[in-house]
């Protein structure tokens, strides 16, 4: 928990001193698509540090390959 | 304009990005197809793999001064393209977290046991980061710097190793089964030529095509294919087949083995160091290609510059989750990411110049 606190603590550090730079030189839009990556990176840091199951992202890209997999692996090109 | 690349530039980063993981995977995946013949595989892998860079070449000339993800808005329409885009900066994502993931096990599993992983991987990629966050310029020149230092370190591990080699650990040669040799030429194809594509792509736009630039790739590709030859020779030469197939890191095992007079020992942190180098500029070059698609999505300025706190924030925390285990990295390895590879590296890039082709001639039809 400490930890995502302090990830958290840095994020709104470098938030800070970011924010203002995008502000000057781009549209509202930019600082709001900024603070989502941003809120995305810290739950995830946050839920990784409670220990919470977690989906793999490499399994999504398994079930869209799997087609090509099999057809793959019926030729032969690949061997489990 | 001070982010054009040189021709040399173009080929170190050629050469670092071809070699990146593969040092790590290919030498036991091939033995474990090929025996004492991992070298011939090699060989043909890199020729094959050389008519990809003909092809890859060829897109990156006929859609000049546009990155890939412009490239998908021009070629698919703004929506579609946007689509496609964030869909491959999502996988370049996940590859960038495997690569984390590849160099924290080999340094937790080899060289620091007692560390965290999650120390190793977010050190890791802050220096991604910052290298991302400098520039692809600047982190060509970077590469400058270090190459001379990676030949000079790859030529004395070769050197000081010679005393150990057997050469009739090669024999026989020649006894290759026709699937073996195509599995074996797709896994080298598939480690280090298919993901060039979206990643030199990223940053086509700051290519000027001199002549000379084609060229580069080429002869890094061929420079790439050269050094893991030798790679594979020497750990089938020293190991031996049986014992190339069985180990995680052969390489690291190799230079484990060097032994110069009883007196030159335990130098194997110098691969290690190579194989940083590798991995950084690997891990990098995606990080790029991944801040550029995510910025040229949401068309932020700097080409996503801003994004690589975020981002980076995000890749460490997947680079822990991505692969749970090893026996299912080697699963995912072998079946997942071929496909992914193919889809990537060879049919996403057919369709890209087929649809290059006809937009060219609708344009040369209306004027």
């Amino acid at each position: 928990m400490i930890l995502g606190i302090s990830v958290f603590a840095i994020s709104v550090l470098v938030a800070y001193f970011e924010i203002p730079k995008l502000r000057n030189c781009g549209t509202k839009g930019n600082v709001s698509v900024y603070l989502i990556f941003l809120a995305i990176g810290n739950f995830l840091v946050i839920w990784r540090t409670l220990g919470l199951p977690f989906l793999n992202p490499g399994d999504w890209i398994e079930f869209a390959m799997r087609p090509l997999t099999k057809l793959l692996l019926s030729l032969g090109f690949i061997k489990v | 304009m001070n982010e054009m690349l040189s021709s040399r530039q173009i080929m170190i980063l050629v050469l670092l990005f071809m070699v990146g993981t593969t040092i790590l995977v290919v030498p036991s995946s091939l033995a474990n197809e090929a025996k004492q013949n991992a070298w011939i595989l090699q060989i043909v892998g890199t020729s094959i793999g050389l008519l990809f860079l003909a092809l890859y070449i060829l897109i990156f000339k006929r859609n000049k001064g546009l990155n890939l993800f412009q490239m998908n808005e021009r070629l698919f329409g703004r929506w579609l393209g946007k689509g496609i885009s964030l869909l491959i900066a999502f996988a370049i994502m996940i590859i960038c977290a495997q690569v984390l993931f590849y160099i924290g096990t080999f340094i937790t599993t080899q060289i620091m046991p007692d560390t965290p992983t999650e120390a190793i991987h977010v050190l890791f990629i802050i220096t991604a980061m910052l290298g991302a966050n400098f520039g692809i310029a600047n982190l060509a020149r970077t590469a400058e710097i270090f190459f001379p230092w990676i030949i000079l370190l790859f030529v004395m591990f070769i050197l000081l190793i010679m005393p150990e080699v057997k050469p009739e650990m090669l024999l026989p040669i020649g006894e290759l089964e026709g699937m073996s040799l195509i599995r074996g030429t797709l896994q080298v194809v598939n480690y280090s030529y298919l993901p060039l594509f979206i990643t030199f792509a990223a940053f086509n736009s700051t290519l000027v095509w001199k002549p000379g630039i084609g060229k580069a790739f080429v002869i890094g590709g061929l420079l790439s294919g050269i050094f893991l030859m030798i790679l594979v020779l020497v750990s089938t030469m020293v190991l031996g087949p049986a014992n190339s197939e069985t180990q995680i890191y052969p390489t690291y095992v190799l230079a484990r083995k060097i032994n110069v007079g009883n007196f030159l020992q335990r130098i194997e942190v110098i691969v290690a160091f190579l194989w940083f180098i590798f991995v950084y500029f690997k891990l990098t070059l995606y990080f790029y290609a991944m801040m550029t698609g995510f910025g040229e999505v949401f068309q932020l300025p700097n080409q996503g510059k801003i994004l690589c706190f975020p981002l980076g924030m995000i890749t460490s925390v997947l680079s822990l989750v991505v692969y749970p285990n090893f026996v299912y990295k080697t699963k995912w390895d072998t079946t997942t990411w071929t496909s992914e590879a193919i889809l990537l590296g060879l049919l996403y890039p057919l369709l890209m110049l087929c649809m290059t082709t006809y937009k060219n001639k609708k344009a040369s039809v209306i004027t």
